[in-house]
């Protein structure tokens, strides 16, 4: 979090310099920077977890089931130690009533909770990146029906929206996916549109259209660059909120489909309801989702501070 | 000033009425309906039976239109959950207990969570800076119905110092409050750090110093009073979301508010309380945006109305 | 500027150490909760009926009985069964008969009662002095006109009296008819005649279900239930009378000073305490409830059984014993995969139930191999066990002759529950994971509320649509009889009637089934031979693998050791039960003693 001193004024006008400095400068300022170090291993630690649960990029050339390779078995596979162990040497973080290991579902989870997280804020970003390029680059009737949806959208009571979209079109991963992202588009659309509203009254922009550079140049190669700093942010600190978010639909019992597992589902079915003496099984997701939370967050706020040390916090709740 | 506010309010109706359209097409899509649901299958002369008790027998266009019109009598309905009340009986009925445990919430939440993030922020990169982080990045990353269920263990069961929960008294408001605004401390902290140690390095700061200010003026005239702008932006959404409540806190703590029937009303297709529901939420969504921009205008000069 | 910004902060910080303060030991209330054993009261203790209760009772003040519900819409059981809040059916409205322990039905309202020699005309005699609390006197009219009521056609609970085979009734229920022409006549102001279609032997236990309604308050028989939210129009018949509704907390009811008949209240005061099932064990611990469990809800899920069995001082607190509920698997047999008998016998023997009921479910559940559970009339529990007994080398060769060799080409499957608490959601996943294990089949888990549930499952068998072929899903028995269960896999219907309009809940069909439950119902005062035929209907059930039983439920509720009562006594079958008030007179049989219950 301990920004570096920087001198503002330094920043090139023209374009390709500005380009390759902005983003080396960040990196620079980023990798000074312990605690997003801290947190960026934790999301690469996190990320391998998830990808590296079994074998699933062999297990079709060998022709058979993935095997687990982080994980210890299947994540559903049942009765493999006691009911509601507590952890021992065996089963790192006990089992589950099911007899199913603990730690391997944990692993497993770490797929589906990161996935559905990271995969909804970049649908978030396809809807929202476009529309508000469009509203912020056009301007005019273009923006106010943008906007107009925008206002709509933001007007609307997310759990109770999720929740509709759920009951409606039934529990699975898609749908989860879905309604995380439906909801939190509108963030970054309204960023983009702010940021293209500013960038495109720079003199950078005036001077390539008086030298007649065509729009998706400008939009493309100028503006998209420098715009895209917040909405890196934005994105990044959206992922922990969209694992609480997925946690919380668990926990209301429109989730994720068992016997997959997420962590969210894992703390919000039988973790809560058994928190009192197998304690196990709330403890270790809930573990495992404060320590993303606290990796994504810790990156987002270095990438904040390393792309843009003069930025305000941008808009969260 | 007034006629700006008088143009947002008139873009609110607008939002409104495009809301409830939204929401009456969604929610008569899930399927189910308000009707309790036997052990054997419904004939078909019953389904129709309670259709039209419930009056949705009718096209849903036609249902809206029905429901359009009461609105403009200021008459929501009445809600299926709780059919001897209207959906503004069962709010008013329930949400002052919300409104009053969200305040209590917002209270505590901006009197430890400013103070702590000042104190990082100008001890900034010490002890207690770190402290202070570790603090609120804990708050941050727990999800407050696991707060909620760790302190009844501990406070009620284990030293039995407080009940297990209800909404009968002051002690009954402690657990609910602190697991509630744990998260809310935790982001007001951060938050608050960030703009005070970005109004300390800017320049009019360095100014103000130069001119042999006190270091009190200097951070009650200058910093805060700058800190407080981006802070009134990301605070703002805070308000509506806590003083609407929460469904995992009002369920633990048994709490009979309004935060359950942002879920229940789904559950039950109380179509007339979702409705209302989403409308409370837009309203105070405006609201606070429009409290934030004037906000603004009183703690930034450099921002006029036009 | 400055001045304002720390008035705020200094209010806030203020009002944060007021609320601290609180915090400061402040006694956990919510009643006296007679834990500390208060001396007894000197003299006896007499309630406001004027009964003495045992010697060691607490003092009048203590006589609160305490309980966890959750809040639901009505009131009364005319309104709606389903979403009726729990704890006034027994405290309000009083009914015909009422079940003792072993379910056998006891005179109540209804003094005597005799049937008619060909059983189709019972007539039941009335207590003479019962009034309403307020004053009026309960009469036959109280009960024609609440049957009027339940012959309605929104009732939610109609489809349970038209078994009674009411004459009329179901012309009544469309409107075709009028409602004075229902087979429900009073004779005079204490005797009511019922009149049937063809002789329904169990009419009797269904009576136990038959709740007055005050005709003179409500008047109008189509009433759509909210007469009895306003609180002047809740008078009560039974032992109990509401003092107090709180929306959205609780409800009080006190002893009805009105009261007469064979179940007067001991306790002066029963607390409904509307909270969400999580929190209940620790309410519980924490004093401020005395019995928890043995209800709808999962009110003790696995981790509060284990904490009860390592802990003695829970453990002589906990009363168990056997729910008639049985939780099945069932399938769309008209669709495929599993209209093909193989795979429904595959399936049938690939889960292994002892796994389950040791597993997840340990406590809660036995091992079911059968429809009727154990104890209930006419079950034939040991004579079905082996017929799905878990074989997995059988489920493999079953499935492989049924086209699917080690899973192959069988579709993905989605196994469908309804309003899961978690443990049911790990017995659904044991099952996934066993027919992985056995057949690799994938399944997936989804869970529904209870309306997409419902309405799912109507649309299957109204359309055969074939999408919601697979679930998990509980029965509970509504009266002891042999007819009860059997009755959501199809009832006495002619052969030929469209298969979608068959009774019964599920998709599945067999004439010879119904002709078994048909023929049943005609024996009148032969209890065993009807049970005979019902067992002859469930092999048919359990050979034609409409249905895979899982498990029959147990009961489990903790009652503070101070609750004392005649209720504590065990039934014939030496089980001491906790019942719901529905099925036994709890409430009334109850007081809080300054003493420890055996």
């Amino acid at each position: 979090m301990a920004t570096a001193e920087l001198d503002l004024t330094q920043r090139p006008p023209a374009k390709t310099l500005r380009k390759r400095s902005l983003y080396r400068d960040a990196a620079r300022r980023f990798l000074r920077n312990r605690l997003s170090i801290v947190g960026l291993v934790i999301v690469v630690v996190l990320l391998i977890v998830a990808i590296f649960a079994d074998d699933w990029f062999v297990a079709p050339l060998l022709g058979r089931e993935p095997q687990p390779l982080i994980a210890h078995y299947g994540y559903d596979e049942a009765f493999i130690g006691p009911t509601g162990g507590f952890p021992s040497a065996d089963f790192w973080m006990g089992t589950d009533l099911n007899g199913r290991d603990e730690w391997s579902r944990i692993v497993y989870g770490a797929r589906i909770s990161l996935s559905i997280a990271i995969f909804s804020q970049l649908l978030a970003l396809c809807i929202g990146l476009p529309m508000g390029a469009l509203a912020g680059w056009k301007g005019g009737k273009v923006d106010f029906v943008i906007m107009r949806i925008v206002d709509i959208m933001s007007a609307l009571p997310v759990l109770l929206l999720a929740f509709l979209i759920m009951l409606r079109m039934g529990a699975s991963y898609w749908n989860v996916l879905l309604a995380l992202s439906l909801t939190t588009w509108i963030e970054i659309c309204r960023l983009t549109r702010g940021q293209f509203l500013t960038l495109r009254e720079k003199e950078f922009v005036e001077a390539s259209r008086s030298v007649g550079a065509r729009t998706p140049r400008i939009v493309f190669g100028q503006i998209l660059p420098n715009a895209l700093a917040p909405i890196i942010v934005s994105v990044t600190l959206g992922v922990p909120r969209a694992i609480f978010a997925e946690a919380a639909l668990s926990f209301l019992g429109v989730g994720i489909n068992p016997p997959t597992p997420s962590w969210g589902q894992m703390i919000g079915r039988e973790g809560i309801a058994n928190m009192t003496y197998f304690w196990h099984l709330a403890f270790f997701p809930a573990i495992m989702i404060a320590f993303t939370m606290l990796g994504f967050t810790l990156v987002g706020d270095g990438l904040r501070d390393a792309l843009d040390p003069k930025a305000v916090e941008g808009k969260g709740s | 000033m007034v006629r700006y506010i008088l143009t947002r309010l008139l873009g609110l109706l607008f939002v409104l009425f495009v809301i409830s359209l939204i929401t009456f097409w969604l929610m008569h899509g899930v399927p189910g309906g308000p009707w309790a649901y036997g052990q054997q299958l419904m004939s078909d002369q019953q389904l129709a039976a309670l259709e039209a008790r419930y009056g949705l027998d009718k096209p849903v266009w036609q249902q809206y239109l029905t429901w359009l019109g009461g609105v403009v009598r200021f008459d929501f309905g009445m809600s299926f959950e709780h059919p001897d009340e209207s959906v503004l009986q069962l709010i008013g009925r329930t949400w002052p207990i919300t409104f009053h445990l969200g305040l209590m919430t917002l209270l505590v939440a901006f009197g430890i969570g400013i103070p702590l993030g000042i104190v990082s922020a100008v001890k900034q990169n010490t002890w207690v800076d770190y402290l202070a982080t570790l603090l609120s990045i804990f708050g941050f990353v727990t999800p407050h119905f696991v707060w909620g269920i760790l302190f009844i263990l501990t406070f009620a069961l284990y030293l039995k110092w407080l009940p297990t929960g209800g909404w009968e008294g002051p002690q009954y408001w402690i657990l609910p409050v602190l697991a509630y605004a744990f998260a809310p401390i935790a982001m007001i902290a951060r938050y608050t750090r960030a703009s005070v140690v970005e109004a300390l390095r800017a320049d009019y700061v360095r100014t103000a110093r130069a001119k042999g200010l006190t270091e009190r003026t200097v951070m009650s005239r200058h910093v805060l009073r700058n800190a407080m702008i981006p802070m009134i932006t990301v605070f703002g959404p805070l308000v509506p979301d806590l003083i609407t409540g929460s469904i995992f806190i009002e369920a633990i703590f048994r709490i009979p508010g309004l935060g359950g029937y942002w879920v229940t009303s789904t559950f039950d297709r109380d179509y007339p309380m979702i409705i209302g529901l989403v409308l409370l939420w837009a309203v105070l969504i405006a609201i606070t945006y429009l409290v934030t921009d004037i906000l603004y205008v009183f703690f930034d000069p450099r921002v006029r109305i036009h | 500027m400055k001045r304002r910004l720390y008035l705020l902060l200094a209010i806030s910080v203020i009002a944060a150490m007021v609320l601290a303060a609180c915090g400061a030991p402040a006694a956990p209330s919510g009643g006296a909760a007679p834990e500390a054993a208060a001396p007894a009261a000197t003299g006896p203790v007499v309630n406001r009926l004027g009964i003495t209760l045992p010697d060691d009772a607490l003092p009048l003040e203590q006589q609160v009985f305490r309980y966890p519900a959750s809040e639901q819409t009505y009131m009364t059981w005319d309104a709606s069964v389903y979403e009726e809040n729990d704890g006034d059916v027994y405290g309000w409205p009083d009914s015909c008969v009422r079940p003792d322990k072993d379910f056998s039905p006891q005179p109540n309202v209804c003094e005597s009662w005799s049937v008619s020699d060909d059983g189709m005309t019972w007539t039941f005699n009335l207590q003479k002095d019962k009034v309403w609390s307020d004053g009026t006197p309960v009469t036959a009219n109280d009960f024609v006109f609440t049957f009027q009521r339940y012959a309605r056609p929104d009732y939610d609970f109609e489809w349970f009296y038209s078994m009674m085979g009411i004459k009329n009734w179901a012309q009544v229920v469309s409107g075709e008819a009028p409602p004075e022409e229902l087979g429900v006549k009073a004779v005079d102001d204490y005797t009511l005649a019922i009149e049937t279609d063809y002789p329904v032997p169990y009419l009797i236990k269904i009576m136990a279900d038959a709740w007055i309604v005050p005709q003179h308050i409500v008047k109008d028989r189509l009433d759509d239930g909210t007469w009895a939210l306003k609180p002047e129009n809740y008078v009560s018949a039974g032992p109990f009378v509401l003092e107090s509704y709180e929306k959205g907390t609780r409800l009080t009811f006190v002893a009805n000073d009105k009261y007469t008949g064979p179940y007067p209240p001991m306790v002066d005061k029963v607390i409904v305490e509307f909270m969400d099932p999580q929190v209940r064990f620790a309410a519980y611990k924490n004093g401020e409830l005395d019995a928890v469990g043995g209800g709808y809800q999962n009110d003790l899920p696995p981790s509060a059984m284990a904490e009860i069995m390592a802990n003695p001082d829970l453990q002589a607190e906990l009363i168990s014993w056997p729910n008639f509920i049985t939780y099945y698997l069932f399938f769309d047999s008209w669709n495929a995969p599993f209209d093909n008998l193989q795979v429904r016998q595959a399936f049938s023997h690939a889960i292994d139930r002892d796994k389950i009921v040791n597993g997840p479910l340990q406590y809660q559940a036995v091992s079911a191999y059968s429809m009727n559970p154990p104890g209930f009339p006419g079950e034939n529990v040991e004579g079905l066990k082996d017929v799905q007994a878990f074989d997995p080398e059988l489920a493999k060769q079953l499935l492989a002759d049924a086209g699917f060799p080690n899973g192959e080409g069988f579709p993905k499957l989605t196994l469908y529950t309804r309003e899961a608490f978690p443990a049911l959601t790990n017995a659904a996943e044991a099952i996934a994971a066993m027919l992985k294990e056995n057949l690799n089949i994938d399944t997936e888990i989804q869970n529904l509320d209870y309306g997409s549930f419902m309405d799912a499952l109507r649309a299957e068998k109204r359309n055969m649509s074939g999408d919601f072929i697979f679930a998990l899903v509980p029965y509970e028995f509504d009266f002891v009889d042999g007819s009860n269960m059997l009755s959501v896999w199809g009832g006495c219907e002619e052969a030929g009637t469209d298969m979608s309009q068959m009774p019964g809940r599920h998709t599945w069909y067999n004439q010879e089934y119904n002709n078994l439950l048909c023929e049943a119902g005609q024996i009148l005062n032969d209890e065993p031979k009807r049970n005979e035929l019902y067992q002859q209907a469930e092999r048919i059930l359990v050979e034609d693998v409409a249905l895979v039983p899982i498990y029959h439920g147990i009961f489990n509720a903790l009652v503070k050791p101070y609750v004392k009562g005649p209720m504590f006594e065990p039934n014939s079958k030496g089980q001491v039960t906790w019942n719901r008030f529905r099925f036994s007179s709890r409430e009334s049989e109850i007081y809080m003693s300054s003493g420890v219950r055996q």
